[in-house]
């Protein structure tokens, strides 16, 4: 029986023997690796049937003034142990615990799975961001046809046949009358044909003119056109408008220029130049050291156009102008080749919104 | 047009440069650049030429001594034109020339001290032929600046409503009038010697409706040599090369005073009542002209011609002929100064496809009160630069009844248009610089006249246009628009457009823009497609019907740029032979149909290359996700539908017809591998094409709240191995239609497909579909015995009318 045998070598718990008792305790703790070593380190080491326990046990046969002495110890080296034990268990506890956190640690630095957004198309952005700068002055937006009328886009808006200001326009024919739009004025005399004024709308849309592709001319382009229209519309608040409109667009310390020109359907026409949004108006490559940058075409409703769609002129007036999308968006980010918004390169679109991939 | 200060300073004095350059832009005048020489060129001076040497060790250089007024330098010459005596511009070591400072340099062992330089080298023109000779007079040692009068030319973009400033004195009447000068008297009569000129020609007009006015003047005894070099000077300076003096006299005369003029050798007119005879006359057909460059040209009845008493001497107003054009020969000139319609004018140049300086300022409208100054003006020319005799008087054929030039303006309408007031004497004032007079006033109108050289005027709303150019349009003071009134309404087409893009471009589709016309190869197929009558080129002479062959370009070009995820989107137009739908006026039908669609293309990995993509690339699903995406976020009533069906261009086994609320939308496919092939490209390509306009009219689900369910619903899940031919669409409604059993269809909340298996141990030609049943009554709790029985009720269904294998 073990015990039998344990009681045959039993210690005295002399200085020696508590001693020898300590140092193979302290060697088991240094050698135990689990939670179940410690387990067995409490039950054989620490617990009544162990060493100690039998020391204690032993007491009895010491004499009174000895068994306070002895006692004592032996509780000291009981105490001492145990807490070697317990904070081996918490040094394991700690390591377990690291060791299932390193197991199943999840990098967060991975990129997040997600919706990707797509790309919007550069001129897009620039229409959306001049319908939403004119819209708060009470436009609308109105859409018309690509292929179209002659009347529609020259003759209704005073470009007679046979008149050398159709030489400013290049047009594709479809047929004797028929043709590409050159301009998204023709969505003026749809509108105004359709609806009595009062009349305020935003046209915009693809063009065509008969040009060679290069980097600074493309047959198709985009416009937008604004025509406003009622019976008290004045120049001044076509200069007002046009004030609101580009210092949203190119920021609030633009300056704006205007300039006597010819549009067959205007009179009073003209030409707007903003301060050179590069250099602030100081003079650099953009603005060819001028300061300014030509912008858009302008000018009153010419009474042809009202007494072509029926309207009496001496009854309604207003205001038209329009703006090339693409001119807007190579000033707005330095674009230096027109060709870059049809080849549709991901890696051009990219640049303008969204996506991150 | 090209105007030199030096030439506009005959008629006016000039502010310094850059108020000159204001006060034109302000008064609309564009400038489209600034050359000015002297700002480019120091320390060039004339030179003579006092001997000509053969360079030692070169063939094509001489050795030149060249006197400056002070010393004599030697320089070395390529130029063949260099001889003895000649005044050159001469750039001697430190002068500056356009391109570089000129240093002593040895050229083949000899040194050149200077340089002989051409016009070309001191920007004078774009190319020359040899070196720069200057006129005789010259004094050596002269700055060539001052020698040669080298004076700023401005290139001005003149409006086509603007003829009157395609001259220097009409420029010169701007400037005038923008800093309160007068102009200059000029030149008047010339001096007339010899016989009456209606004893030497005549002129008759068949056409006077085409012709108001024809002027001539015979000039006897030219001697046709060069330009005297002041005007060959001018000449050049604005571009035009010299030719002879009388050729050069009518072009002077043109840029001067912006009168198209031309000059006809009088003897070779052919005579009729015995005298040399210009007749205005409409061509007839089956003649034909050599034009002065040579090109013969067959006439047509609508071409207005100047003709002789035989044959078609010149185009009217656009080019004269080869036969009587004036050569060494020539003893005696007839001037013709006319105006022509610009209409006809315009036709006439259009049809033989030229564009002279001629035709160019009558199609705008020359200035009939022109014709007589400016022929008045060439012959005198001709008697100082050609020794010629003008006889006297002129051959005159004009109209009577000059239509009014009178236009009347009401003081309100000002105000009312330009938003500012003016007084009728201010009025009177702005316009008075501007030759546009007053003739008579009332209280409320004031009536003007308008110059003859200003047929842009013809309205009361262009004085105003005059009355605020005058006025300056920055001194207008801006305003913001009254927007009250009825008018306020939200553009459906814009948002309905917005949503369909933003639903696409949240479903990771970017957006791409092209163009609306192409190849006939991309837009053939079953439909003709419109075609563009004078295209850029047969690949681009199509109008699109569709937009996928663009996008697949885009592909293409992604794909050849390294891209590896690539999914497009584009809403755009195309075009359709045959009449347009909806409201139209007679002119809507002559237009081909247009329709606005949206197309989508997807290639690549499903998560753009993302880590957890695990290898997957995009497939039909994605697709339909995209769509359906787009019909959800339109909030559309009627389910959208996707049919197995046929598309030109997709694969057989993976195409579907769109469609919702019965009406066909589209299609959707897995792209064809012939249509890869053909274009080059990488897949599986997905696309799909939708109609907007249909899906625009299509009805949305109105909101309509309804409370949450009260009773507990129950769900029963069931399996079926059916064939693929056998859409899961169709077996989904079977199972919806019938799962309720006696218990009605009402009580059959959803069902929904939650698995689909392909592999062992289904068979290759079957797929195993998981559907889950949610069973709810809104009135009471329904028991299990009674679903059940609904249940089996349908699986037992689903294996008599479907023929497929249940699986519980």
């Amino acid at each position: 029986m073990p015990a039998l045998r344990r009681r045959e070598v039993a210690p005295d718990a002399s200085p020696v023997d508590l001693k020898r008792i300590e140092r193979s305790a302290l060697t088991r703790i240094k050698k135990a690796k689990t939670q179940n070593d410690v387990a067995l380190l409490r039950a054989e080491v620490l617990g009544k049937k162990g060493p100690l326990g039998e020391l204690l046990r032993g007491l009895g046969k010491l004499s009174a003034s000895e068994r306070p002495k002895v006692g004592a110890e032996i509780n000291l080296l009981k105490a001492r142990l145990t807490e070697a034990v317990d904070a081996l268990a918490a040094r394991l506890a700690a390591a377990e615990r690291e060791a299932t956190i390193e197991a199943s640690r999840y990098d967060v630095t991975l990129p997040g799975r997600r919706a990707v957004f797509g790309a919007r198309h550069p001129l897009r952005i620039v229409e959306d961001e001049i319908i939403a700068a004119l819209t708060p002055l009470g436009f609308s937006v109105a859409y018309g046809p690509l292929a179209e009328h002659d009347w529609y886009n020259f003759e209704a808006l005073n470009f007679p046949p046979d008149h050398p200001a159709r030489d400013t326009q290049d047009t594709f024919f479809l047929g004797p009358r028929t043709l590409l739009r050159t301009h998204t004025s023709n969505v003026q005399i749809r509108t105004m044909v359709k609806e009595k004024p009062p009349v305020r709308v935003l046209a915009p849309g693809m063009v065509f003119r008969h040009d060679e592709l290069d980097p600074t001319h493309s047959p198709v382009f985009h416009q937008i056109e604004g025509l406003w229209v009622d019976d008290h519309t004045t120049f001044a608040e076509l200069k007002g408008t046009l004030y609101r409109f580009l210092q949203t667009l190119f920021g609030p310390h633009t300056r704006l220029r205007f300039r006597p020109s010819f549009f067959p359907f205007t009179e009073p026409s003209a030409e707007v130049d903003v301060s050179c949004i590069v250099c602030g108006g100081k003079g650099c490559r953009v603005c060819k050291s001028s300061g300014w940058i030509e912008i858009l075409g302008a000018g009153m409703v010419h009474p042809a156009v009202f007494e072509a769609v029926g309207y009496d002129p001496d009854q309604v007036q207003g205001f038209a102008f329009g703006v090339g999308i693409e001119r807007v968006a190579i000033l707005k980010w330095g674009i230096e080749d027109i060709r870059l918004f049809f080849d549709n390169d991901l890696r051009f679109l990219e640049q303008f919104s969204g996506k991150a991939p | 047009m090209k105007i030199s200060l030096e030439w506009l300073a005959d008629f006016v004095e000039l502010p310094a440069l850059p108020e000159l350059l204001d006060k034109l832009l302000a008064a609309g005048v564009q400038i489209d650049r600034v050359d000015d020489p002297a700002a480019l060129i120091r320390g060039v001076l004339v030179g003579e030429v006092k001997s000509v040497a053969p360079h030692p060790n070169a063939l094509r250089l001489r050795v030149c001594e060249v006197f400056d007024g002070q010393r004599t330098a030697s320089v070395v010459c390529g130029a063949a034109n260099v001889a003895v005596g000649q005044k050159v511009a001469y750039a001697p070591v430190g002068a500056k020339i356009p391109a570089f400072t000129i240093e002593a340099r040895a050229l083949r062992g000899v040194t050149s001290e200077g340089m002989i330089c051409s016009r070309a080298e001191l920007a004078l023109e774009e190319k020359s032929d040899g070196i720069w000779i200057l006129d005789a007079t010259a004094v050596p040692g002269a700055d060539i600046v001052q020698a040669a009068s080298l004076s700023p030319i401005l290139t001005l973009d003149i409006t086509p409503n603007r003829p009157d400033l395609l001259s220097h004195l009409g420029v010169a009447r701007e400037v005038a009038a923008a800093t309160g000068q007068r102009l200059k008297p000029s030149t008047q009569r010339p001096t007339e010697k010899g016989p009456e000129a209606t004893s030497l020609a005549r002129v008759v007009v068949e056409e006077p409706a085409s012709c108001r006015r024809y002027l001539a003047r015979v000039v006897q005894n030219v001697k046709l040599g060069p330009s005297p070099a002041w005007l060959a000077r001018r000449l050049a300076a604005i571009g035009q090369r010299p030719i002879n003096n009388v050729v050069d006299v009518t072009n002077y005369v043109l840029h001067e005073l912006g009168h198209p003029l031309h000059a006809f050798d009088l003897a070779k007119l052919n005579m009729e009542n015995g005298l040399p005879t210009i007749r205005v006359r409409s061509a007839r057909a089956g003649e034909s002209l050599t034009t002065l460059d040579g090109v013969v040209r067959e006439l047509s009845s609508e071409d207005l011609v100047i003709a002789d008493a035989a044959a078609p001497v010149a185009l009217a107003g656009v080019m004269g002929g080869a036969a009587s054009e004036v050569t060494g020969n020539t003893a005696a000139v007839l001037l013709e100064s006319a105006h022509f319609d610009p209409r006809r004018v315009r036709r006439t140049a259009r049809r033989h496809g030229l564009k002279t300086e001629a035709s160019y300022r009558f199609e705008r409208g020359a200035d009939p009160g022109m014709a007589s100054r400016a022929v008045d003006r060439c012959a005198q020319l001709l008697v100082e630069a050609a020794q010629g005799d003008v006889a006297k008087g002129t051959v005159e054929v004009s109209q009577k009844g000059e239509p009014s030039r009178e236009i009347p303006l009401r003081i309100e309408r000002i105000a009312r248009l330009l938003g500012i007031e003016m007084a009728p004497e201010e009025v009177v004032e702005l316009l008075e610089p501007i030759e546009i007079r007053c003739t008579s006033r009332n209280e409320s109108t004031l009536r003007f006249e308008r110059p003859t050289f200003r047929p842009d005027l013809t309205r009361e709303v262009d004085l105003i246009e005059e009355l605020a150019r005058r006025h300056g349009y920055d001194a207008i003071s801006p305003q913001l628009p009254d927007a009250s009134g009825n008018y306020m309404y939200t553009p459906p087409a814009a948002t309905f457009r917005r949503d369909v893009r933003e639903a696409l471009l949240a479903a990771g589709l970017s957006e791409a823009v092209t163009w609306a016309f192409g190849s006939p190869k991309d837009h053939g197929g079953a439909e003709a497609p419109v075609r563009i009558t004078n295209p850029l080129g047969e690949e681009l002479s199509a109008l699109r019907t569709s937009l996928v062959p663009g996008l697949l370009h885009a592909l293409a070009h992604n794909q050849r740029h390294g891209g590896e995820h690539v999914r497009l989107f584009e809403l755009g137009t195309t075009f359709h032979a045959g009449p347009r739908a909806g409201e139209l006026d007679a002119r809507d039908r002559e237009l081909p149909a247009e329709e606005e669609r949206v197309a989508v293309v997807m290639w690549g990995g499903r998560h753009f290359g993302r880590w957890y993509e695990s290898g997957a690339q995009v497939d039909f699903s994605d697709l339909a996700g995209v769509l359906e995406n787009v019909w959800s976020r339109l909030d559309g009533e009627a389910p959208l539908v996707l049919a197995p069906g046929v598309v030109p261009g997709g694969e057989p086994h993976c195409s579907a017809l769109l469609q919702a609320g019965g009406r066909a939308l589209g299609w959707a496919a897995q792209l064809a591998a012939e249509v890869l092939a053909a274009r080059q490209l990488a897949g599986p390509v997905f696309a799909a094409e939708l109609s907007l306009d249909v899906l625009a009219g299509l009805p949305r689900r109105a909101v309509r709240y309804t409370g949450l369910p009260r009773f507990p619903g129950t769900r029963r899940d069931v399996a079926v191995v059916a064939k693929r031919s056998l859409a899961a669409e169709g077996i989904r409604r079977f199972i919806a239609e019938h799962a309720g059993g006696e218990l009605g269809r009402e009580v059959v909340e959803r069902v929904r497909l939650f698995d689909v298996y392909r592999g062992k141990p289904v068979p290759r030609s079957h797929v195993s579909l998981g559907f889950a049943i949610d069973y709810r009554s809104k009135e009471r709790t329904l028991t299990d015995s009674e679903v059940n029985a609904a249940f089996e009720g349908v699986v037992q269904k689903l294996a008599q009318d479907l023929g497929v294998q249940v699986r519980r």
